[in-house]
C-alpha cells in the first residue's frame, strides 16, 4: 500500500507540474524599470523633468567636458598631460572618431522633454496648472540642449548654414533626421524660450530648476551669440530689472563658489555628497595631482589689477616637486567634488547687456553696466569702453566657466598663440577646427547626416 | 484496482508464461524442424555477477529470441546443437551451443570502447547509437587537473572547442567557443549542464573591474566522472533556445554500491607566468630616450647638439621633470618593478578526499576538497572548499530516490584587472617609471616620492582590500520509478541552486585612490536562486533487431538574482575597514532580475540491428526574455547513422571494428541576450537635488524573438585493428537567421540602438581526428592522437539603417560587414618610419603603394585576420611501460590576430614612455638620424594621442605544451600490504612551453592586456585508493 501511494503522489505531482506552466507565468519581473506607458500622474511628469535636468549634470556636459572643452581651446588654460585628458581639443586635433560627447548627452536630455511636452494632459492626474509650468521648464531644457549642440557642431560662424537636427518628438516618425539650418535651429530655440517664459509659473523660484527669469537670461545669451543686439538687450534688461539677483560683493566673491543658492545665481545645477561626478568632475580636473590636467597659463595673472579680488580665483599647487598655477576657487572642493555648477548668473547677463548696449551705440549705458561689476571686484571703473574691453571684462569675470572660446567663435576673431599652450599655431576665423566634427557614430547610423567641412 | 502482474504470478510462473507465449509465437511463425525441441532456461550475469535484465538471448540460425527478465533469467525453446547468442549493450557477445544441459549461466564481459556509453543531456547513448559528433572526456583523462575552474580542463581536448581564459588570476572565468561564433549580439557561450540540470555559468565576482570568479570554480575536477561536449544539432536541439553555442554536459561521480572505497588525492605545485612578457626600460635606457626626445624636439629651435642636451636640460630644469638631475648623484639606480610585483613560484595546494560505497538499497558518495592557489602577482590568492554528498536509496524494486548535493565556499583576494588602473600591480609593472624608488632609506615603502600618478603596488597590496567571497549550495532530488508498464520509467527531478556572493573593498587613507576620501570602503552582496523541475518519461522496447527508445521531458526553470551595494568614505583611523566606521555614506544601489524558461521535449532513438540508427528530437520552449507574442519557439533535430561494420559485407573484413557514417540536421535557438530587452521602458535610477528622476531606458521591440541556428553535419567514424587505428572526419555547416542585431539608431533619438532580428551568418568547418593504440601489450602501451579543426564564418546579411544602407558594425579596431567574416581587424596600416625624418608613415590606400604622414588621412584597411582562430590542432600522447606512464598534450590555435592595447602608454616614442610612465625596451631601436631604417619612430618630447594601427597587430598563432604528466603506479602486492588497493604518485606540468609564430608579439598569445597572464605550473602529488 505504502508503495502504491508513493507512486500516486509521484504521478500527481508530475501532472501538476507538467500542466502548470502557461505563458503568463513567464512574465519577467520589472523590478527597476517600468513600461513606457506608466506616466499617469503629475508626480510622474515631475519625475521626467527631474530626469531631464539631471542629464545637464553629466560629465560630458556641465559636469565637466562642455565647460573644459571651451576653456581649453582658448588662451587661459592648457592641458598638462598629467592623465592625458583634453589634449585633443587643446591641440585642435579633435577627430570624428573621438566619441559622441555632448552630442549624445544633449539629445538624451531632449528625449524626456519631448515626453513631457507631447503628453496628453487630459489623461494625467494632477493640477493642470502645475503641469503646464513643468512643461515650460521642459521647453527650457530643450532650448539649452539645442543651443549647446549648435554651439559645438553648427556652422553658423564659419559661413555655413547647417545646424543640428531639431528633435521635437520622442520615438517619432523620423528616426534619422537631417541637419536643420542654423536659422531653423535658432528659431526653435527662441520659440522654446518664449514658451518657457510664458508658462513657467512665477512660483517656480528654485534656482536649481529652470525659472521664468532663467529663460530670459538664457535668451540674452543666445541673442548675443547671434549678434541680435536689441533682443539680447531686452531680455537682459528684464532679468536685471526684476531685482531678484544681485552682483556678488567683493569680499564674498571667492568664497561664494563654495556655497549654494548665492544671490547672483539664476540657474545652477545641484550636486551633493552622494550625487556628484567625482573624479570626472570639474574640481578634479582643475586641480589635484592625479588628474589636474587643466593648468592655468602664467600670463593669465597679468589680466588682473593687483587689487582685483578675482585674482583670488588663481592659486599655486604643488605636486611632487612641480608647482603649477591652477583654478583654486571655482568649484573648490577637490575632495568631495560636490559644488553646484552655476549655469546662469546675473554678472553674465549684465555683461551681455553691456555688450548689446555698446553695439547699439549706447556707450554710456554700457559703461554703467560694466561698472556694476568692477565696483564689486576691487577693479578700477571704466570711463570709456570698447568692444575689446568688454571681451576682456568677460574673460576676467567668467574665467574657467566655459565662455571664452564661444566668445572668440561668435566674434569671429582669430585665436592667438599663447606661450605654454598645447596649440602653437594661430587659429584663423575660417579654420574648420573651430567647430567639432559630427561624431562617427552618428554618421554611420544616420544616412541623412552630413559631416562638417574639413573632417 | 487490479493486482499487479508481478504480484499475481510468482517469478517462476511469469517466466513460464512468457516462455509459453514465445513458444506459441515461435510455433506459429517459424517452422520448427528440429525434432528434439526442449526448453532451456538460464541466467545472464555481468562480470560482477550482477543479473542483466533485458539481455537478448537469440537462437542464431533461426533469428528468434527472448529477453531476460528483471532477474536476468530467460527461458527459450531450442534444439540440441543450436547456437544461442547472448548479447547486451556494452558487453561482448557470448554464444553457447545447446547440449544435454537444460540450464545455463552466461557471464558477459564488458566490451572495449566500441560500446562506450556517452552521456548526453537527458540520457545516454552508446557509440553505435550516436548520430552526431559528441566528444566525451572521462575522469581518467582528467585526473586531478590543477585548474581552479573546471572548464579549463577542456582546453585542447575537444576538436572544435576553443577556450581562452579571461585572466591567469586563479578562479577566473573563461571564454569558450564551440565551432566558432554563431551570433553577434547574443551570447556565443555554450550551455553548461551539470547532472542534467542546465546551470548559469557566469562571473560571480562583484566589484567594478575586479578579478572575475567563475561559477565553475565551485566544482572539483576529482568529482567529475565525465564531460561530454555536444556540438551537433541532434544533441543540442534538446536544449532549444540555449543550444546554439553547443552544450557542455558535466556528469559528476555518483554513489555506487559495493565495498566502501576511499580515495585521497593531494598535490602541491609552483606556478609562474607562462611567458616572461615584455621587458621594460631600465632607468638609464629611459634617460637615454628622454634626452633623445629633448634633442629631437628642442635641439634645432634652441640651437644645441646631441651632446649639449644634458646642459640644455639642466639650464631649463624648471620646465622639465627634474628626476634625471638627481639620478646621477644617487648612483644611477634603476628599480625593477616587474620583479617587485611578481610572485615567483607561487605555491598551490590541493587535497581531495572521497568515499563511496554501500549496499544495493542504500549507497553513497561523499567528497570534500580544499584548494589554495596563490597568484603570480602580489596581493592575490584564491581558496576553495568544495564538498559533495550523494545518496541513493532503493525504496523498492521499482522506486529509487537519490539526492545529490554540492556545496562550495570560495574566497578570492583579487585585484583591479580589466583596464589600466593606477592602483593595480599589473599596471605598475608596465607603467611605473624605473626612476621611482620602491623603498626609503629605512626600508619602508616610498609612498611620498614616487613622482608619478601610479600608486605604490606593494603598499596597496598590504593595505587595501579587494575580496570576493562566495557560498553556494546545489541540491538535486531525484525520484525514479519503473512504472507498472514494462520499460516505462518516470524520473522526476527537483533542483535548487542557491548562492550568495559578498564583496568588500577598502582603499586606505594614507596612499592610493582612497586618500582624497580619507579612506573609502564598499560592500556588495548578490544572491541568486535557480530552481529547476524536470519530469522525464522514458520508454524502451526491444523487439528482435528493432530497438526503440522514447523520452518525453518537461522542464521548468525559475532563476532570480538580487543585488545591493553600498559605499562610504571618511575614516578617522587606519585599520578600520567596515561601513560602520566610515563617516560619510557615498551611495547605495540595488536591483532584482528574474527569468523563466519552460520547455517540452520529445526525443526518440530507433535502431535496427544496431546497424541503422535514427534519432529525432523536438523541443517546444518559451523564455521570458521575449515578448508574449513571440515567446514560444520550436526546435528540432534529426540524425541518421549507418554502422557499416555490422553489415555482412563488412563483417567479413576482420580489421574493421567500426565504420560509421552519419549525418544530422537540426535547428536550435539563441536567447543569450540581456533580460527585459524587448520591453520599451523607463528607468528610475537618476537622481537630482535629492529627488528621483525618470528617464527613457530601453527602446524596446515588440517583435523580438529567438535567433535561429540551423546546422547540418556529416561524418565518418572509423576504428580499425582493434583500435590500433581510429579516426573521425566531420564536416559541418550552419546558418544563423533572425540574428539579433543591435541596429544603431541616430543618437538624436536618445537611444544608441534597438535590438532587431535581422541578419544572416554562415559558419562551417572541418574536424579531423586520427589516432590509435600503436602498442598494446601487457607491459607497454602507446597511444597517439592528433586532431585538426577548422572554422570559418561569413556574414551574409546585416540590418539596413533608416535610409536603406547596409549597416556596418565598426568598433575601435574591428569591423563586421556583409560578405566578410566576423570581427575583421580594421585599422590604419603602418608603413614604417620615414628614414629621412624619423616620423611615422601610413599607407594611404588599400593597395599599399602610396604613403602619407598624416594619421587622419590614412584610411582604415581591413586585415585578413579576425579575432577568432580559424585553425586549431592538438596532439596527445600516452606512453605506459610497466608501472610508469607518461601523457602529454599540446595545442595549436592560429589564423587569428591579436591587437596590443595600451600601446600609447608603453610603446610609442613620446613622453608617456620616457617621462610620465615607462616603455618597453624595444624602444631602444628608435630612429636617431637620417638614414636609419627601423620601425620605431624618433622619440619626441610631447604627448601623442591614441593611434590605432597595425604596427601592434600580430599574428596570434601559437603552440602550447598544455599538459605533461608522469605517473608511477605502485605494484598491487606492495600496495595491498599497506592496506591500500592502489597508489600512484605523479608529477604534472601545465603550460610548460609556448611557441609564438609572430616574434614581434611580446605578450602571452592567449590574450594581450594588463591582466594576469596564464600561468605555467609544476605539480607533484599522489593518489591513493583504500
Amino acid at each position: 500500500m505504502k508503495k502504491k501511494s508513493i507512486y500516486l503522489i509521484h504521478l500527481l505531482l508530475t501532472s501538476i507540474l507538467v500542466i502548470s506552466c502557461s505563458s503568463e507565468d513567464l512574465e519577467p519581473t520589472l523590478a527597476t524599470i517600468k513600461g513606457a506607458d506608466s506616466i499617469k500622474t503629475e508626480a510622474d511628469i515631475q519625475g521626467v523633468l527631474i530626469g531631464a535636468v539631471d542629464i545637464l549634470t553629466s560629465s560630458n556636459w556641465y559636469g565637466r567636458d562642455f565647460i573644459i572643452e571651451d576653456e581649453i581651446r582658448g588662451t587661459t588654460v592648457f592641458a598638462n598631460g598629467n592623465s592625458g585628458r583634453f589634449e585633443n581639443p587643446a591641440r585642435y586635433a579633435y577627430i570624428a572618431d573621438n566619441g559622441l560627447g555632448v552630442w549624445a548627452t544633449a539629445y538624451d536630455a531632449i528625449a524626456p522633454t519631448n515626453i513631457i511636452i507631447n503628453s496628453d494632459f487630459s489623461e494625467i492626474d494632477g493640477s493642470q496648472e502645475n503641469m503646464q509650468s513643468i512643461v515650460g521648464q521642459a521647453h527650457f531644457v530643450r532650448a539649452i540642449a539645442h543651443f549647446d549642440l549648435l554651439r559645438n557642431y553648427g556652422q553658423q560662424h564659419l559661413g555655413g548654414n547647417l545646424g543640428i537636427p531639431i528633435v521635437t518628438e520622442f520615438k517619432g516618425e523620423e528616426l534619422s533626421p537631417a541637419r536643420n539650418t542654423v536659422e531653423e535651429v535658432k528659431g526653435a530655440i527662441y520659440a522654446d524660450l518664449e514658451t518657457a517664459y510664458n508658462t513657467i509659473s512665477a512660483n517656480a523660484t528654485s534656482k536649481q530648476f529652470p525659472s521664468r527669469l532663467a529663460a530670459k537670461a538664457l535668451e540674452s545669451r543666445v541673442a548675443l551669440y547671434f549678434g541680435e543686439w536689441s533682443r539680447a538687450a531686452a531680455a537682459a534688461k528684464l532679468v536685471i530689472d526684476s531685482g531678484k539677483f544681485s552682483v556678488l560683493a567683493a569680499d564674498a566673491y571667492v568664497s561664494s563658489w563654495e556655497g549654494t543658492n548665492a544671490a547672483n545665481s539664476i540657474f545652477e545645477l545641484a550636486f551633493s555628497a552622494t550625487d556628484n561626478r567625482g573624479i570626472n568632475g570639474l574640481a578634479y580636473i582643475y586641480r589635484g595631482c592625479n588628474y589636474g590636467d587643466v593648468e592655468v597659463l602664467p600670463s593669465v595673472q597679468n589680466l588682473y589689477e593687483a587689487s582685483d579680488v578675482r585674482l583670488g580665483v588663481l592659486g599655486d599647487e604643488t605636486c611632487s616637486s612641480d608647482v603649477k598655477l591652477v583654478n583654486k576657487a571655482k568649484w573648490p572642493k577637490t575632495d568631495s567634488q560636490d559644488d553646484n555648477v552655476v549655469v546662469l548668473r546675473i554678472e553674465e547677463v549684465i555683461l551681455n547687456y553691456a555688450e548689446a548696449l555698446l553695439e547699439q551705440g549706447q556707450t554710456s549705458a554700457a559703461i554703467l553696466e560694466l561698472n556694476k561689476i568692477t565696483s564689486k571686484r576691487g577693479a578700477s571703473a571704466y570711463t570709456s569702453v570698447t568692444k575689446q574691453d568688454i571681451l576682456n571684462e568677460r574673460r576676467k569675470e567668467l574665467i574657467f566657466e566655459g565662455f571664452q572660446f564661444f566668445d572668440y567663435q561668435r566674434t569671429r576673431l582669430a585665436i592667438p598663440v599663447t606661450p605654454g599652450h598645447n596649440n602653437q599655431t594661430e587659429i584663423s576665423s575660417t579654420d574648420h577646427r573651430r567647430i567639432f566634427p559630427i561624431p562617427t557614430y552618428e554618421l554611420e547610423s544616420n544616412a541623412n547626416m552630413v559631416q562638417n567641412d574639413g573632417y | 484496482m487490479h493486482k499487479r502482474f508481478s504480484n499475481v504470478y510468482s517469478r517462476k510462473n511469469k517466466v513460464f508464461l512468457l516462455a509459453h507465449v514465445f513458444f506459441l509465437w515461435g510455433g506459429v511463425c517459424f517452422n520448427i524442424t528440429h525434432a528434439q525441441v526442449k526448453t532451456v532456461s538460464g541466467t545472464v550475469l555481468d562480470d560482477q555477477e550482477v543479473p542483466l535484465p533485458g539481455a537478448t538471448v537469440l537462437v542464431q540460425d533461426e533469428n528468434r529470441g527472448v529477453s531476460t527478465d528483471f532477474d536476468g533469467n530467460f527461458s527459450i525453446d531450442v534444439s540440441v546443437g543450436d547456437v544461442v547468442v547472448v548479447s547486451y549493450v556494452g558487453f561482448e557477445n557470448q554464444s553457447f551451443t545447446v547440449d544435454q544441459r537444460d540450464t545455463y549461466t552466461i557471464t558477459l564481459q564488458p566490451s572495449s570502447e566500441l560500446e562506450e556509453v556517452v552521456v548526453m543531456g537527458y540520457g545516454t547513448l552508446t557509440r553505435s547509437e550516436l548520430t552526431g559528433s559528441a566528444v566525451q572526456v572521462t575522469s581518467e583523462d582528467i585526473g586531478n587537473f590543477p585548474v581552479t575552474s573546471v572548464d579549463q580542463i577542456l582546453q585542447g581536448k575537444v576538436p572544435g572547442l576553443y577556450l581562452w581564459g579571461n585572466s591567469g588570476t586563479p578562479g577566473a572565468t573563461s571564454n569558450v567557443l564551440i565551432r566558432g561564433r554563431s551570433s553577434i549580439n547574443a551570447s556565443n557561450a555554450p550551455l553548461y549542464v551539470i547532472d542534467g540540470i542546465p546551470i548559469n555559468v557566469r562571473n560571480l565576482g562583484l566589484g567594478n573591474n575586479s578579478s572575475s570568479l567563475s561559477t565553475l570554480a565551485g566544482v572539483n575536477a576529482t568529482d567529475i566522472e565525465s564531460i561530454t561536449v555536444l556540438k551537433d544539432a541532434t544533441a543540442t536541439s534538446q536544449y532549444g533556445s540555449r543550444g546554439s553555442g553547443g552544450v557542455i554536459v558535466i556528469n559528476t561521480k555518483k554513489s555506487a554500491q559495493g565495498k566502501i572505497a576511499i580515495n585521497i588525492d593531494a598535490n602541491y605545485g609552483w606556478s609562474n607566468d607562462a611567458i616572461e612578457g615584455p621587458v621594460m626600460l631600465t632607468a638609464s635606457e629611459r634617460r637615454e630616450l628622454y634626452f633623445d626626445g629633448l634633442f629631437n624636439t628642442f635641439g634645432d629651435r634652441n640651437g644645441f647638439t646631441r651632446e649639449g642636451t644634458e646642459q640644455f636640460y639642466l639650464n631649463n630644469i624648471r620646465s622639465f621633470n627634474p628626476v634625471y638631475k638627481n639620478w646621477a648623484e644617487q648612483g644611477e639606480y634603476t628599480e625593477d618593478w616587474a620583479d617587485l610585483i611578481t610572485v615567483d613560484n607561487a605555491p598551490s595546494q590541493n587535497i581531495n578526499l572521497s568515499a563511496r560505497g554501500g549496499s544495493e538499497s542504500l549507497n553513497f558518495r561523499a567528497s570534500i576538497g580544499y584548494q589554495s592557489v596563490e597568484a603570480t602577482v602580489i596581493g592575490s590568492d584564491f581558496e576553495s572548499i568544495n564538498g559533495t554528498l550523494n545518496l541513493r536509496f532503493k525504496l523498492s524494486d521499482k522506486l529509487t530516490f537519490s539526492t545529490d548535493n554540492r556545496f562550495t565556499v570560495l574566497e578570492l583576494d583579487g585585484l583591479l584587472e580589466n583596464s589600466a588602473y593606477f592602483a593595480s600591480p599589473r599596471t605598475a609593472k608596465y607603467f611605473m617609471p624605473p626612476t621611482s624608488r620602491a623603498f626609503n632609506e629605512d626600508g619602508s615603502y616610498n609612498i611620498n616620492d614616487l613622482n608619478t600618478n601610479l600608486f605604490h603596488p606593494l603598499y596597496l597590496a598590504e593595505n587595501d582590500i579587494d575580496l570576493n567571497q562566495h557560498f553556494q549550495i546545489t541540491s538535486q532530488q531525484r525520484l525514479k520509478w519503473q512504472t507498472p508498464i514494462e520499460n516505462l520509467e518516470l524520473e522526476s527531478v527537483i533542483s535548487v541552486d542557491h548562492g550568495r556572493t559578498w564583496y568588500r573593498t577598502y582603499d586606505n587613507r594614507v596612499h592610493g585612490g582612497g586618500v582624497g576620501d580619507q579612506g573609502n570602503t564598499g560592500t556588495e552582496s548578490a544572491h541568486f536562486a535557480d530552481f529547476t523541475i524536470q519530469n522525464i518519461l522514458t520508454y524502451s522496447k526491444r523487439v528482435d533487431q528493432h530497438n526503440f527508445r522514447l523520452a518525453a521531458i518537461q522542464e521548468f526553470i525559475d532563476t532570480s538574482r538580487s543585488w545591493v551595494e553600498s559605499y562610504a568614505k571618511g575614516f578617522s583611523a587606519d585599520g578600520l575597514y567596515y561601513l560602520n566606521s566610515a563617516a560619510d555614506p557615498v551611495g547605495v544601489a540595488g536591483s532584482f532580475t528574474d527569468g523563466y524558461n519552460t520547455s517540452y521535449k520529445v526525443s526518440t532513438n530507433y535502431s535496427y540491428d544496431e546497424k541503422y540508427v535514427l534519432n529525432l528530437n523536438y523541443t517546444r520552449e518559451a523564455d521570458s526574455r521575449f515578448p508574449k507574442d513571440t515567446r514560444w519557439g520550436d526546435f528540432f533535430g534529426a540524425g541518421i547513422a549507418w554502422n557499416l561494420e555490422r553489415e555482412s559485407f563488412i563483417q567479413n573484413i576482420d580489421y574493421i571494428d567500426r565504420l560509421k557514417l552519419f549525418a544530422n540536421y537540426g535547428q536550435t535557438g539563441n536567447a543569450g541576450i540581456n533580460r527585459n530587452t524587448y520591453q520599451a521602458s523607463l528607468g528610475f535610477g537618476s537622481s537630482y537635488a535629492g529627488t528621483a528622476g525618470i528617464l527613457p531606458a530601453g527602446f524596446g521591440n515588440d517583435n523580438l524573438t529567438w535567433e535561429k541556428f540551423a546546422t547540418t553535419e556529416i561524418g565518418l567514424n572509423v576504428v580499425l585493428f582493434r583500435n590500433s587505428l581510429n579516426g573521425d572526419i566531420i564536416y559541418y555547416s550552419g546558418q544563423t537567421t533572425d540574428m539579433l542585431q543591435s541596429v544603431p539608431l541616430s543618437r538624436t533619438t536618445s537611444f544608441s540602438s534597438q535590438n532587431q532580428n535581422i541578419g544572416v551568418l554562415n559558419s562551417s568547418g572541418l574536424e579531423i581526428t586520427i589516432g590509435g593504440d600503436l602498442i598494446k601489450r601487457d607491459d607497454m602501451i602507446l597511444t597517439l592522437r592528433g586532431s585538426v579543426s577548422t572554422n570559418q564564418n561569413e556574414v551574409k546579411e546585416l540590418a539596413k539603417d533608416g535610409s536603406g544602407e547596409t549597416v556596418e558594425i565598426i568598433d575601435g579596431d574591428t569591423r563586421i560587414v556583409e560578405g566578410e567574416p566576423l570581427y575583421q581587424y580594421y585599422m590604419r596600416s603602418y608603413a614604417g618610419v620615414d628614414p629621412e625624418t624619423g616620423v611615422k608613415i601610413y599607407y594611404a590606400d588599400e593597395t599599399k603603394t602610396e604613403t602619407t604622414k598624416v594619421y587622419g588621412q590614412a584610411p582604415r584597411i581591413a586585415s585578413d585576420m579576425t579575432v577568432d582562430p580559424t585553425l586549431q590542432a592538438s596532439l596527445f600522447l600516452n606512453v605506459g611501460y610497466k608501472n610508469i606512464s607518461l601523457s602529454a598534450q599540446a595545442n595549436y590555435a592560429g589564423g587569428h590576430g591579436e591587437y596590443e592595447p595600451w600601446s600609447r602608454y608603453t610603446r610609442e616614442s613620446h613622453r608617456f614612455s620616457t617621462d610620465l610612465f615607462n616603455g618597453i625596451n624595444a624602444l631602444m631601436d628608435r630612429w636617431q638620424k637620417p638614414g636609419d631604417i627601423t620601425d620605431v619612430p624618433k622619440i619626441q618630447h610631447l604627448n601623442e594621442p591614441w593611434t590605432t594601427y597595425d604596427r601592434f597587430l600580430y599574428e596570434a598563432d601559437f603552440i602550447r605544451l598544455r599538459d605533461i604528466t608522469l605517473t608511477y603506479s605502485f605494484n598491487n602486492e606492495l600496495v595491498n600490504k599497506a592496506g591500500l588497493s592502489s597508489a600512484q604518485i605523479y608529477v604534472r606540468g601545465v603550460n610548460l612551453y609556448t611557441w609564438k609564430k609572430d616574434d614581434r608579439n611580446l605578450w602571452d598569445p592567449e590574450f594581450l592586456n594588463l591582466r594576469t597572464p596564464p600561468t605555467k605550473s609544476i605539480v607533484v602529488g599522489f593518489n591513493v585508493n583504500l
